[in-house]
């Protein structure tokens, strides 16, 4: 009786110790996962270790590109650093920063900004001719950037080698744009930039 | 006496500090080696969605750019353009770059940049270029 009693209560011991291990071991695991997802999370913001096509061999460029330059001191590329992103981009890590090109312009983006960098350019008249765009570089746990406009639309898009493009239609302007956002695989928020929602004269 | 006079001098000097408040430049523009450039915002303090900055210059422009501090973590919006007698040529707003360069239109235009945040910057610097500076 007494070596019945003392089984169970080994075997009951057993059963807890590998409920505990089995809820340490899921709260590691999502607990990884929200911080990889989350807003605050290192691996969100823009910087070289998290844009993998800054990274990749088979998308670097020899020597400095022409257009790779006058950004400021310490920020123009060392020769061979440069890359491209999706769209033939040029970008470059200036120390913990990217900075990059395009063919309406370019910069370097601040330190500690968060899974996307948000530019809005148009190249001729508001609202006329080639439509205005969103564009910039997304950090690699960006599946999909999407853009709220005041009439209620929502475009969105998925990045290729990170970086992403938005038409609007042709007659939006810049300042029809009222938020950018970025998601993650669960279709998650990351985050949400709202835009400068005031007309330019 | 001479220590009132020190004193007068160190009030008059905090007085002057007080009030001179960074302002707007004209353009000051420049030949390098064939290139023009003029630097037509010159670490000024911009308004929050403040009027447009002009550089008041007709040339063939390559570039324009805009630095100011950041210091939001939504970011600090800031726009850079190029028009022309038809119109925009070339416009280019951005949340987080900085510098924000803009393209020129491969044809003569002016320039100018803008706070377009709702913040006020301080120091701003605007410059504009006749090649790929």
């Amino acid at each position: 009786m007494m070596m019945k009693t003392a089984r169970l209560r080994t075997r009951l011991f057993m059963v807890a110790l590998v409920m505990v291990a089995v809820v340490a071991t899921a709260g590691v695991i999502f607990g990884t996962r929200a911080d990889a997802t989350s807003n605050g999370g290192p691996a969100m913001l823009i910087e070289p270790a998290n844009v993998q096509a800054l990274n990749a061999p088979a998308r670097a460029i020899a020597g400095i590109p022409p257009e790779a330059h006058g950004m400021g001191t310490g920020l123009d590329p060392a020769p061979g650093t440069a890359h491209r992103l999706g769209n033939g981009v040029v970008a470059w890590p200036a120390g913990s920063r990217v900075c990059y090109y395009e063919s309406s312009g370019g910069g370097c983006i601040q330190p500690q900004t968060r899974a996307i960098d948000v530019v809005i350019t148009d190249a001729d008249g508001f609202r006329s001719g080639n439509p205005a765009r969103i564009s910039g570089v997304a950090v690699d746990a960006v599946t999909k950037v999407t853009a709220d406009l005041k009439d209620g639309s929502t475009l969105s898009v998925q990045p290729v080698n990170n970086w992403y493009e938005i038409d609007l239609p042709e007659s939006a302007a810049p300042w029809d744009v009222t938020h950018v956002s970025a998601l993650d695989t669960n279709g998650d928020v990351i985050v949400s930039y709202d835009t400068p929602t005031t007309p330019l004269d | 006496m001479g220590r009132v006079v020190l004193v007068t001098l160190a009030v008059g000097c905090a007085m002057i500090a007080v009030t001179v408040k960074p302002s707007k430049a004209s353009a000051a523009c420049s030949f390098n080696n064939g290139f023009y450039t003029c630097k037509y915002v010159d670490n000024a303090y911009l308004t929050a969605s403040g009027p447009w900055q002009a550089s008041g210059v007709y040339d063939y422009w390559y570039r324009n750019k805009i630095w100011r501090p950041i210091s939001h973590p939504s970011g600090d919006w800031a726009a850079a353009r190029f028009w022309n007698s038809t119109g925009e040529v070339g416009y280019r707003q951005s949340q987080a770059d900085n510098p924000v360069v803009a393209q020129g239109p491969f044809g003569y235009s002016t320039g100018g940049c803008r706070n377009i945040s709702t913040y006020d910057f301080y120091p701003v610097t605007c410059q504009i270029y006749n090649w790929n500076a």
